[in-house]
């Protein structure tokens, strides 16, 4: 894919495209995918669910509820035309009905009749009309006619009978019902007729079971049109649904209506919708803005990683990488610095292999091409020297004798470090070593004016070649009175024993070396001497490490230098070979 | 004979036989006697209770009543004292039972008193027949002020707080209890009453006397379930849609107790308060609902074991404990009243206590120490009304168990006297 990225010229466009391609981008599209899609799906599947939940409640069964809730108010009501039926066979109250004259009242039995209606908890009371009546004859014990006239009340047949009604509830009163029967069948004008007065609730309250609390309210719609509740009270007129579900009318004038309260639920639901919108919003913020914080953490932690395994890889092995960053950064810049300090002595300790090779080839042919003709030149000098009586050449002559020794030293010098001898190991009596080397180099110390210490130490044995040992210390002592040289001072030796090493320190309270020397201590022809090879302290490392043994150099400028030879310590069960 | 005619005659003769055994049948099966014998009865009272049934425990606490008031007679009263014959019949809580019951109790054994009735639908017919024949009728237990005003007549008697008189002292207390609330705004009331004379009377009682002592309130719904209604969940939901700041309650004895059971497992005691000042603080109440019975609901009754705490009130609650075995409902002391005040208008009316115009003269003279009165009160017939006069107690429920099964009582009381209750009487009669 090509990139569009815009790259400046401090970074490569290749690095600028692996960072665009980046873990941490990576990380967050597959974040944003990961919290963003199962949220989709959920969302997708809660509307799905929910909108089939709702056609269930509202459509699958509700044919079959609203059928059965027609047909329990029509048997209530034909119960009640039964019980009628009875009343009004009464031969009393036949009498009273067809017979009576105005002015007349009713005889004890027949109001005996007509108190057992009261007993039922669905009737308020009883009213008849005898044929000669103008006005019909309430036997009611509540105030339930106040305010209504029984002529304005919407007339409905049913069943051979006739439902007058039904007077609406108002705050005073309940609603009722009368339901009236003739005893001698309905004319289009009945004169005489009984009739039951019936609490509005006992019949409302057979639409109780179609209540779905929260989704659906049933009501009665009778002819005038209001909205009857299943408890019988008035129901303010409002605005419908278009889920509103009319019945058939189950008597003629009246209709069961299911009004959809699905408003209220709908509400939380919808409320809950948008939450999920905005949780899953605020979940994708959260992923962006926690993946561009991680993307910039870990690019404040890998550039510096990237930087320094370029400047290793361009050569710099010196400068430290910095061991930063949090878990899995920690552990890489770890182990790159580990990479870069084991490339650093890999790297050297090919250069110092390459350069003895060289110099072992090197050596070798100078020794054989300079160390002949110098036999032959020295003596030359040494039988002319003989014959020379002139103080002056004689001296001059010695001069030469002792230069082409010098010679001689450095060629052998030059040889012994290209071959090295091989170190023969064996318990070491460290104290007599040091000793040993104190007491030849007291004199050339003496001469010049330092004092050469040794601090007491008990007894302490190392596993070395003891020749090889008294080499490295002879020179790091002689190295130390050359550098207090013409200005005196102090050499200190030191031994002790830690762990399973010797110690032998050797430390003068001269000049000191600067940071950048110090490193190159060990390296052949580095030396800091106006005469020196430059190859004794590489021979030393050389015989150190032929030892098993290390050498470092410690040193403040201006306070001195401090070198330490460590040295395994002689067990038991050293290897006697 | 057609098919259609045999089946109405067959119709005409069950409903015969139907009405033949209830009519015949059962008020003799319902009949007992207390006190003196017939043939050495001065005067006999038939008294008319439902004993089964929700509304069942009032009327047998009643009959406890009326023993306790034969003892108390007995050792209160003179040996030349009027000996009182005592019917009991059991109305079933039906109307044409409690009327068949009374017609028999004046015209077969000679009752020239009727006492009880605990339904006012069924007082309002039994008060008919007692003014058609020329009985006295004591009400010890209905409230419709109905009974004192429509229905009125010369030898109608109530001993016990009728609903005017409690919807009056429930409109003061709601006056002075809200009053921070109606200093606001208007209290928007809901109203649950049975659905029957004495639910309507309740309302309409309360509301005019809201209106009497300027309330400021709205009517939020008025909800009418039937007596012994089984279910009342349709009707609490309907109160909880109709957010109310309070609800007020007229059910009463095993319907109050159904409703408060059902209702406390929904929210309605927390959205709104809740008022019964008619028989809502019935002793049954609490010891049916044990610990089930809410704290803070707002309730009176027409007498209570708690208050006051006077000897004779001590002595009837602990009285009727040693005859029970428990505590006594409201119904208790109006029966207990109810015989006590025939006993002392009998005596006051002396020798002519035979003469109906004596005893209603008697009557309406009456001054009783009953149980409920308080320290330093007697009640007192009024003369005009035939409504004694009584002094209101409103209270919370609160924790107490001094009167198990009960686990609540009512405190913090307000007491409303019948000087505070009774001045504008006058004027709405």
């Amino acid at each position: 894919m090509k990139s569009i990225i815009k790259h400046d010229s401090s970074t490569p466009p290749r690095l600028r495209t692996l960072q665009r391609n980046g873990l941490a981008r990576r990380y967050l599209f597959s974040a944003l995918l990961i919290a963003l899609v199962p949220l989709g799906l959920l969302a997708i599947v809660y509307d799905t669910q929910y909108v089939r939940a709702l056609d269930k409640v509202t459509e699958s069964r509700t044919n079959a509820r609203l059928s059965g809730a027609e047909n329990l108010l029509r048997t209530f009501l034909q119960e009640r035309i039964y019980e009628l039926e009875g009343l009004a066979d009464i031969p009393e109250v036949f009498e009273w009905l067809t017979t009576a004259q105005p002015g007349d009242t009713p005889d004890r039995v027949m109001l005996a009749q007509l108190r057992q209606q009261l007993d039922s908890p669905h009737i308020y009371g009883v009213v008849t009309k005898p044929a000669r009546f103008d006005q019909p004859q309430w036997y009611l014990t509540q105030t339930l006619l106040e305010g209504v006239s029984w002529r304005t009340l919407p007339v409905t047949r049913f069943a051979g009978a006739e439902l007058l009604g039904p007077a609406l509830p108002t705050p005073d009163r309940p609603g009722w019902i009368i339901l009236r029967l003739s005893p001698t069948g309905f004319d289009p004008a009945p004169e005489a007729w009984i009739g039951l007065v019936i609490r509005l609730a006992s019949l409302t309250e057979q639409i109780q079971d179609l209540t779905l609390p929260g989704l659906q309210a049933p009501l009665i719609v009778p002819p005038q049109k209001v909205l009857l509740t299943s408890v019988g009270n008035l129901k303010p007129p409002g605005p419908g649904s278009k889920k509103d579900i009319n019945s058939r009318a189950f008597i003629e004038g009246w209709h069961i209506r299911l009004q959809w309260l699905g408003d209220p639920l709908l509400g939380p639901l919808e409320s809950a919708r948008f939450g999920l919108i905005f949780l899953a919003m605020g979940v994708a913020l959260g992923v962006i803005f926690l993946s561009r914080h991680l993307s910039k953490r870990l690019d404040r932690q890998v550039t510096p990683l990237i930087e320094g395994a370029d400047r290793v890889a361009s050569g710099d092995f010196d400068t430290p990488l910095g061991i930063e960053g949090t878990a899995e950064i920690g552990y890489l810049s770890f182990a790159l610095e580990r990479m870069r300090l084991r490339l650093k002595r890999l790297v050297k300790s090919m250069v110092d292999v390459e350069r003895r090779a060289v110099l072992g080839q090197f050596s070798a042919g100078v020794a054989h091409e300079i160390r002949n003709p110098l036999a032959t030149i020295k003596t030359t000098i040494q039988a002319l020297s003989r014959k020379e009586s002139d103080p002056k050449r004689q001296k001059l002559m010695e001069s030469v004798d002792h230069e082409i020794d010098r010679v001689n030293d450095v060629v052998q010098l030059l040889l012994d470090y290209a071959r090295p001898r091989e170190a023969k190991a064996q318990k070491v009596n460290v104290l007599d070593v040091v000793e040993t080397v104190k007491i030849l180099a007291d004199a050339v110390a003496h001469r010049h004016g330092v004092e050469l210490v040794q601090v007491e130490h008990s007894q302490v044995f190392a596993w070395a070649d003891p020749s090889q040992i008294r080499q490295i210390v002879m020179n790091l002592v002689m190295n130390a009175i050359q550098a207090l040289e013409a200005i005196g001072g102090r050499v200190v030796i030191r031994v002790r024993q830690q762990g399973l090493a010797v110690y032998i320190s050797v430390s003068d309270n001269g000049p000191g070396v600067s940071a950048d020397h110090l490193s190159h201590l060990t390296e052949p022809f580095f030396t800091t001497k106006t005469n020196g090879t430059g190859l004794g302290l590489a021979i030393c490392k050389q015989l150190a490490q032929a030892n098993q043994g290390t050498l470092r150099f410690q040193s403040v400028p201006g306070e001195g230098l401090k070198v330490t030879l460590r040295l395994p310590l002689y067990l038991n069960n050293s290897n006697p070979e | 004979m057609s098919r259609q005619r045999a089946g109405k005659f067959f119709r005409r003769l069950m409903l015969f036989s139907t009405v033949y055994l209830v009519a015949m049948a059962t008020p003799q099966a319902s009949a007992e006697a207390l006190g003196a014998p017939k043939e050495q009865a001065d005067v006999t009272v038939g008294c008319l209770y439902p004993m089964s049934g929700r509304a069942g425990v009032l009327g047998r606490d009643s009959v406890v009543g009326i023993r306790l008031a034969l003892k108390y007679l007995e050792e209160q009263a003179a040996p030349d004292r009027a000996r009182l014959r005592i019917l009991l019949g059991d109305t079933k809580s039906k109307l044409s039972t409690a009327t068949t019951l009374a017609r028999r109790f004046i015209e077969d054994e000679g009752a020239s008193f009727l006492c009880g009735v605990v339904n006012s639908s069924v007082a309002i017919e039994v008060t008919s027949i007692a003014e058609s024949a020329g009985a006295f009728f004591i009400g010890t237990d209905h409230a419709s002020s109905r009974l004192t005003d429509e229905f009125f007549h010369d030898r109608y008697f109530r001993v016990t707080n009728d609903t005017r008189q409690s919807m009056t002292a429930g409109a003061l207390f709601i006056k002075d209890y809200f009053s921070d609330h109606l200093a606001r705004k208007p209290l928007r009331i809901s109203y649950l009453g049975p659905d029957y004379e004495y639910g309507y009377q309740v309302w309409a009682d309360f509301r005019e006397a809201l209106e009497r002592f300027g309330v400021n309130y709205e009517i939020a719904g008025a909800l009418w379930p039937r007596l012994s209604e089984p279910d009342y969940s349709h009707y609490i939901n309907e109160l909880i849609t109709e957010k109310p700041d309070l609800v007020v309650n007229s059910l009463w004895g095993g319907d109050f107790v159904a409703f408060v059971t059902q209702a406390t497992e929904t929210r309605l005691f927390e959205t709104a308060r809740f008022a019964n000042f008619e028989k809502g603080g019935d002793y049954e109440i609490f010891a049916q609902l044990g610990e089930n019975m809410p704290l803070g609901l707002l309730l009176a009754s027409r007498h209570h074991n708690n208050w006051p705490e006077t000897e004779f009130n001590q002595w009837f609650v602990e009285e009727f404990h040693r005859e029970a075995g428990y505590y006594p409902s409201s119904g208790a002391q109006g029966a207990f009243t109810g015989i006590v005040a025939i006993a002392e208008a009998v005596k006051n009316a002396g020798a002519n206590y035979k003469d109906p115009l004596a005893i209603e003269q008697a009557f309406e003279q009456l001054a009783l120490t009953t149980p409920e009165d308080p320290t330093g009160f007697q009640s007192s017939m009024d003369p005009d009304s035939h409504q004694i006069q009584q002094v209101m107690a409103i209270g919370e429920t609160v924790p107490d168990d001094r009167y198990p099964p009960a686990k609540v009582m009512l405190g913090n009381w307000h007491i409303y006297y019948p000087a505070e209750l009774e001045p504008r009487r006058a004027e709405t009669k």
